[in-house]
């Protein structure tokens, strides 16, 4: 594993395309500055956390209208968050599941305990890329030559 | 003393752990109908295991952000955890005691 130390050789600068790279997929402002190891770790522990709470509580754990702080919380993690509600605002729970005409695809609620570690995991995650997109804001570029398989010069590793 | 406080946490692992595992034939009929994102994960009777997963990704994704290098990256993951899971564990244990053994007595 590389060491990939903070950059300090140059002054942290105001970032405008890195924070909302971050918010668009986590990890990915931290990929653009050069810290591409951290960047990886950082996607796939934030996108696991988040993919592991719709898969606990359901997508029904987005809920803009009954769960309003939470689903702030939920919108850090980027536009899945938009999007899932609206899917799940469009596919209501039907008042009769067991009837065959209604062929549409519904979620089914989800209640207690799950529910609300289904919110927790997913809430968590946005809070968490809400960090990743602060520490991003003012942050120095990584300027090593070695910033990812090849360097900038073209340099392997 | 000791006794009492050995029995509560006995009385309470069989009704949460015990049990939610006995009844694997109703969550079975469940499980087989699981839709993954659009049915909740039967997970009832053990949630406060889904506390270990939780605990590990934000350890992951905050050790990303926080080491100075990365070459004790893992260490540093799973020190984390087992502090955070650890931390969780005796909390849990000092308010079962508190709320099941101390404030009966006052």
């Amino acid at each position: 594993m590389r060491e990939e130390p903070y950059d300090n050789s140059t002054p942290p600068t105001i970032q405008i395309v890195a924070p909302i790279l971050a918010w668009l997929i986590p990890g990915l402002g931290h990929w653009s500055l050069g810290y591409r190891q951290r960047a990886i770790f950082i996607g796939i522990g934030i996108l696991s956390m988040y993919i592991c709470g719709l898969l606990i509580g359901s997508v029904n754990v987005i809920n803009k209208t009954d769960g309003f702080w939470w689903y702030c919380g939920q919108t850090m993690i980027g536009p899945a968050t938009p999007a899932i509600n609206a899917w799940r605002a469009s596919h209501k729970y039907p008042d009769d599941p067991a009837d065959s005409s209604n062929a549409t695809t519904y979620a089914s609620p989800s209640f207690a305990k799950v529910n609300e570690v289904g919110t927790l995991y997913t809430t968590l995650a946005g809070m968490l890329n809400l960090m990743m997109i602060l520490d991003v804001l003012y942050k120095s570029p990584n300027s090593t030559p070695n910033r990812g398989r090849r360097g900038e010069d073209g340099s392997a590793a | 003393m000791m006794m009492m406080i050995m029995t509560l946490l006995s009385t309470f692992l069989l009704s949460h752990i015990a049990v939610p595992i006995g009844s694997q034939s109703a969550g079975l009929a469940l499980t087989l109908g699981y839709r993954p994102f659009l049915d909740p994960l039967d997970a009832y009777g053990a949630w406060f295991f889904l506390s270990i997963p939780l605990v590990f990704f934000v350890a992951m994704s905050y050790k990303a952000l926080r080491v100075p290098t990365m070459r004790y990256y893992w260490r540093q993951v799973f020190k984390m955890t087992g502090q955070i899971v650890i931390a969780l564990v005796l909390l849990s244990a000092a308010l079962f005691i508190l709320v099941e053994v101390a404030l009966p007595f006052m």
